[in-house]
Formats: C-alpha cells, sequence, structure tokens
C-alpha cells in the first residue's frame, strides 16, 4: 500500500460500464423530462438552448471532472463522503471539511424529498397499468391521493404513505447490496429501461397525426417551438440564468455524489473518458428524450398557448403528473401501457438519482463510524424517512418546497462553488490538472486548465449572486432601473433573500388559532439548520475519534493516514 | 417547424449523439483501467 493510503476500501465497481451507467443515472432525473422541457418553453424555446449549450461546456463538464477528481483523491486516501474527500484535498485546513457538511445536508434532504417524488411515479405506474386514469382524472387523483384537499398546512396521507415507504425500502435494500451489487446493477437494468421507454414514447408521440381523436395540433409544432433557433436569448440574463441552472441541476453536479462513485475508482483508472461519456449521456436523455415527449404530446392535444401556461415557472409538474395522464386516455388500448412507461420511466430516472443521495451517507456512516453496509442503511432509511414525513404530512403547508429549495435548489450552488473553489484554489490547479488527467484514455482539452479555474468559478459565483437578488419577475433591466430611480431593488419572493426575509408573505404563524404556511416553512428551516448544526457535529466528532485511532483496526490515526 | 428549427434540431441532436456516441464506444472498447485489469 501506498505511504498516503488508508486502509483500503472493499468496494470497487464491477464494470467501468457500469460506473458510467451509474453516474449517468445519477444526473439523469425526473428534470430531464419535466423541467428541462418546461424551462426551455418558458424561456424562448431555441432561445433557450445557446445559453444552455454553452453553459454545459464552460460550467457542466469542467464541474464534472473537478468532482471525479476530486473524489478520486479522496478514494485514494479511504475516503468516500463528501467532508472526507475535502478534508483529503487539503490536510492541514480543518475547516474544509465542515464545508462539506453542506454535501451531507443536501444528499439527506435531497433523498427525502426526492424519494416521495419517486413514489408518487411509482404510484402513478401502478394507477396507470390498472386503469385509474381511464375514469378518474388526475386533477381529481393527485390530491387524494396526497390527502391534500381543502388543507392548508398538514395532509392526511393514506395511499400515499404506503408507496412512499416501498419506495423508501426499495432504496435501502438496493443501498445495502453495496456499490457493485446493488447500485450499479440497478444502473444496468435501469438506463437501459429507462432509454428505451423514452424512445417509445417519442416515437409515438411524434407520430400523432391531425386527425387522431383530440388531436389539435401537429406535435411537430411544439418541437419546432422548442428548437426554433433565436439568438435574442445571449442578450436576456435572466435566460443565461434559467439556462445555467438548468445545467447545474441536470448533471446532479454541487451534490458530492459524483465524488463519492469516483472514490471507488482504483488510483491509475481513468476518470476523463468516463466523467465525459457519463455527462453526455445524460444531455442525450435530456436534449433528446426531453424535448420529444411532453411538450410535443402536450401541444398536440392541447395546443401551444395552453402548454406555455401549464408550464409557467419552469416547472413541468403539473404537465407531467395532471395532464398527460389525460391524454393518454386519447390512445384506447395503448393507454394504460403508456402511462406506465412514462411513469415507469420517470421512476427508474428517480431512483437511480436518490440512490447516488444515499451511497455517500452510508460511505460516511462507514468510513468514520466503521458501521456494517446494512446498519449505515438502515440509519440511511431511517433518517431519510423522518425527514421525508415531514414533506408528506406538511406538504400542503410548504415543507416539500422549502425542501426542494434550500437543500435542492441553494446548497447545490453553494457546494458547486466550494467544490470548484477548493480544487482549483486550495488543492491547486497544478495538482488538480494532474489529478484529472492521470490515467486519462482521452485527452482533456489543456484549455480547460484556465476554464476550470478562471472561468467556471465566477460563472457559478454568478448564478448564486444571482439567486440571493433575484428580482420580482425576473426582470433585471426593470430592477436597476428602479435602483437607480431611488425605488430600491424588487426582491422576487423567490430569490433566496426574498425568502429569508418573506416577501409577499402577509400575517405570521397563526391566523384564526391555526398554523399558517408560514409558520410551517419557518419550522422546515429551522429543521433542515438543524440538521446542518447536528451534522457538523457528528464530523467534529468523527474526526477527533479519528484522530485517536478510536475505533479503527490497527489504530490508524489522522497522521498516519495522509 | 421551421427550417431553421429543423437545422437547429438536428445539428445539436447529431452533436450530442455523435460526441456520445463517441465517448461510449471508448468507454466499451477500453480495459477497466490502463493496466488492463
Amino acid at each position: 500500500m501506498a505511504a498516503g493510503a488508508q486502509e483500503p476500501t472493499q468496494e470497487r465497481w464491477n464494470s467501468r460500464l457500469g460506473l458510467v451507467l451509474a453516474v449517468a443515472g445519477s444526473a439523469v432525473g425526473l428534470g430531464n423530462f419535466l423541467r428541462f422541457p418546461a424551462e426551455a418553453a418558458q424561456n424562448g424555446g431555441g432561445a433557450f438552448l445557446v445559453p444552455y449549450l454553452i453553459s454545459f461546456l464552460v460550467m457542466g463538464i469542467p464541474l464534472l471532472w473537478v468532482e471525479w477528481a476530486i473524489g478520486r483523491h479522496g478514494g485514494i486516501h479511504g475516503r468516500h463522503s463528501t467532508p472526507g474527500v475535502l478534508d483529503a484535498l487539503a490536510p492541514r485546513r480543518p475547516w474544509l471539511k465542515y464545508l462539506g457538511v453542506f454535501g451531507l445536508v443536501i444528499q439527506l434532504a435531497v433523498a427525502a424529498f426526492y424519494c416521495y417524488i419517486e413514489s408518487w411515479a411509482l404510484a402513478y405506474t401502478w394507477h396507470s397499468a390498472i386503469g385509474t386514469f381511464q375514469h378518474t382524472p388526475a386533477t381529481d387523483f393527485f390530491p387524494a391521493y396526497l390527502g391534500i384537499q381543502g388543507a392548508t398546512t398538514m395532509a392526511s396521507p393514506g395511499e400515499s404513505l404506503i408507496f412512499f415507504a416501498i419506495t423508501l425500502g426499495l432504496n435501502v435494500w438496493i443501498l445495502s447490496r453495496g456499490v457493485a451489487g446493488g447500485i450499479e446493477r440497478a444502473a444496468k437494468i435501469g438506463m437501459p429501461l429507462l432509454l428505451f421507454f423514452g424512445v417509445v414514447l417519442a416515437v409515438r408521440g411524434l407520430t400523432l397525426g391531425v386527425g387522431d381523436p383530440g388531436v389539435v395540433a401537429s406535435p411537430l409544432t411544439g418541437l419546432g417551438f422548442v428548437w426554433q433557433p433565436d439568438l435574442s436569448g445571449l442578450g436576456n440574463p435572466t435566460t443565461w440564468l434559467a439556462a445555467a441552472g438548468q445545467v447545474f441541476f441536470t448533471l446532479s453536479v454541487g451534490v458530492g455524489s459524483i465524488a463519492c462513485y469516483a472514490s471507488y475508482v482504483g488510483r491509475d483508472e481513468d476518470i476523463a473518458l468516463n466523467a465525459a461519456s457519463a455527462g453526455w449521456m445524460n444531455e442525450v436523455v435530456e436534449i433528446v428524450l426531453g424535448s420529444a415527449i411532453m411538450i410535443p404530446i402536450g401541444v398536440a392535444y392541447l395546443g401551444l398557448g395552453a402548454v406555455q401556461q401549464a408550464t409557467t415557472g419552469g416547472d413541468g409538474f403539473a404537465l407531467g403528473f395532471l395532464t398527460l395522464p389525460t391524454l393518454f386516455a386519447n390512445w384506447g388500448w395503448f393507454a394504460p401501457l403508456a402511462g406506465v412507461l412514462w411513469f415507469g420511466l420517470l421512476f427508474l430516472a428517480g431512483i437511480t438519482s436518490s440512490l447516488s443521495m444515499g451511497q455517500p451517507l452510508l460511505a460516511f456512516l462507514e468510513d468514520e463510524f466503521r458501521l456494517r453496509r446494512n446498519a449505515s442503511a438502515l440509519v440511511f432509511g431511517g433518517a431519510t424517512a423522518v425527514l421525508g414525513l415531514v414533506c408528506v404530512y406538511f406538504f400542503p403547508g410548504g415543507a416539500f418546497d422549502e425542501f426542494n429549495f434550500w437543500a435542492g435548489t441553494f446548497c447545490l450552488v453553494l457546494f458547486g462553488l466550494v467544490e470548484v473553489f477548493a480544487f482549483a484554489w486550495v488543492f491547486g490547479v497544478d495538482r488538480g490538472w494532474e489529478e484529472l488527467t492521470r490515467g486519462a484514455d482521452i485527452r482533456v482539452p489543456r484549455i480547460f486548465r484556465f476554464v476550470i479555474r478562471w472561468i467556471t468559478p465566477p460563472f457559478i459565483l454568478l448564478i448564486f449572486v444571482a439567486a440571493l437578488v433575484k428580482p420580482e419577475g425576473g426582470d433585471w433591466a426593470a430592477a436597476a432601473g428602479s435602483l437607480g430611480g431611488g425605488g430600491g431593488w424588487p426582491l422576487a419572493g423567490d430569490s433566496v433573500i426574498g425568502k429569508v426575509l418573506h416577501v409577499g408573505v402577509e400575517g405570521g404563524w397563526f391566523a384564526d388559532g391555526a398554523a399558517t404556511p408560514r409558520m410551517v416553512q419557518d419550522v422546515t428551516r429551522l429543521t433542515l439548520s438543524g440538521l446542518f448544526v447536528l451534522l457538523t457535529v457528528l464530523v467534529g466528532w468523527s474526526w477527533q475519534r479519528r484522530g485517536q485511532g478510536v475505533g479503527r483496526s490497527g489504530g490508524v490515526g489522522k497522521g498516519a493516514a495522509r | 417547424m421551421t427550417a431553421g428549427a429543423w437545422a437547429m434540431l438536428l445539428g445539436t441532436w447529431s452533436v450530442v449523439i455523435g460526441v456520445s456516441s463517441y465517448l461510449l464506444w471508448k468507454v466499451l472498447t477500453r480495459p477497466r483501467g490502463p493496466s488492463g485489469e
């Protein structure tokens, strides 16, 4: 063993293809099919794609390489969790591991609300198969399923709890099987199936004719809208921010999952080609399948205007979960199968992503507390269940949205910034470049050395600052005019500062003796803050134990680890 | 769909599918690691 190595991990990927599929599966999520087409539709169609592709090249690909390099470097030192891999970058900077706590919070909180969405997809798959949507509109089914009819803060879930338990149980079971036996096997089954489902739906949707029952427009009108070239988006900051944000979220960078997966790669094995391959595979799913299913089918049956309205805010959830099941009913005998394919696809996209949230947490428990894999999986399942139930029960009050915003959006960008800063400026771009290119099976263009250091960090910083102070209606020009005219900066309610200050929200925690959504939102934020503090304490404690060599066979302490 | 939309769609899809296929082909035709293990 090399002098710098700690206890070697027994876990390894079985095959290179399995690793690439697992990382691609981590990236491919519901957002590829729901968020991307909705963002494209809301930001001028083709006008969105030029900034999107530029963002992919200057931010997405560099961040992927950074995460892979950080992860493999951590794995060499026996570290697989986000605090561990960051600590391995700079052992003399003990504060760096605490920034890794952001990764743990993201993974746990996102796993909680993501497993809940995943369970909806599973339930919809089941109900499509048994023909529920043939007689019940999805708009009626959804609130009944969640138990949120008439509720303002708290739901009365029934069936949704069962599907949530099944989904979480499945995640825990797969994770307990290990990296190769669980995650890799799931990706090898799930990803080809997902692609097959997507291709069948895209072909069926795009071959709808104007004479078919219920069809009001050619599906190509929808496809044409997404792909109509329009360079005006290049001069619009809102389009740039939406495009860059979408690239960020679709690649699952800024989570720490990719770093964890890469930490099970050998010291001299390739990461540059694997990273690029997984990233581009995600783009095929997003750009080709993501644009060829929901929007064309929606436009064919509802017309372009209705689809634009249904995707307001860049959220394709309403179109995907509430409208498509009803539209599929036009497809006769194929309707139940179409529902199974669509929601099955979303479920597969979801589970391959949620598994990537779980693995780094299991790694944290295994690395730092020497828990066995099954025990780690159960602890992960228990913690995810507790946080998930907050989302389930307080869905109407906005707990789910709070998890999504703070853990799934805000912290993601923040941690992405931490990663690239730690890699390029703390670890050093020279050592970083050597780490990235060692054993590489492709020649990484040298320009990316410059990009990783000078372009990607300010690019992410810009997204972060823009999210902090996003103006009302996303109208930056009007906001600047207002500021210049002494009218102040009109903060949007969904900007970070706007959220903190509850911009646009009236009233307090109680109204007429009952709790208000504002109370649910504040308590959810306190819960997430408490989670951060708890995990920070756990990290500090476990490093202290590590320094004392507690619970480690052979007494490998901090000094020996480096 | 306009000719411009077709050109953008086919151009982007070709690049994305082409690059992805090329990279995947390289992954499949290379051994697990440089040492061939």
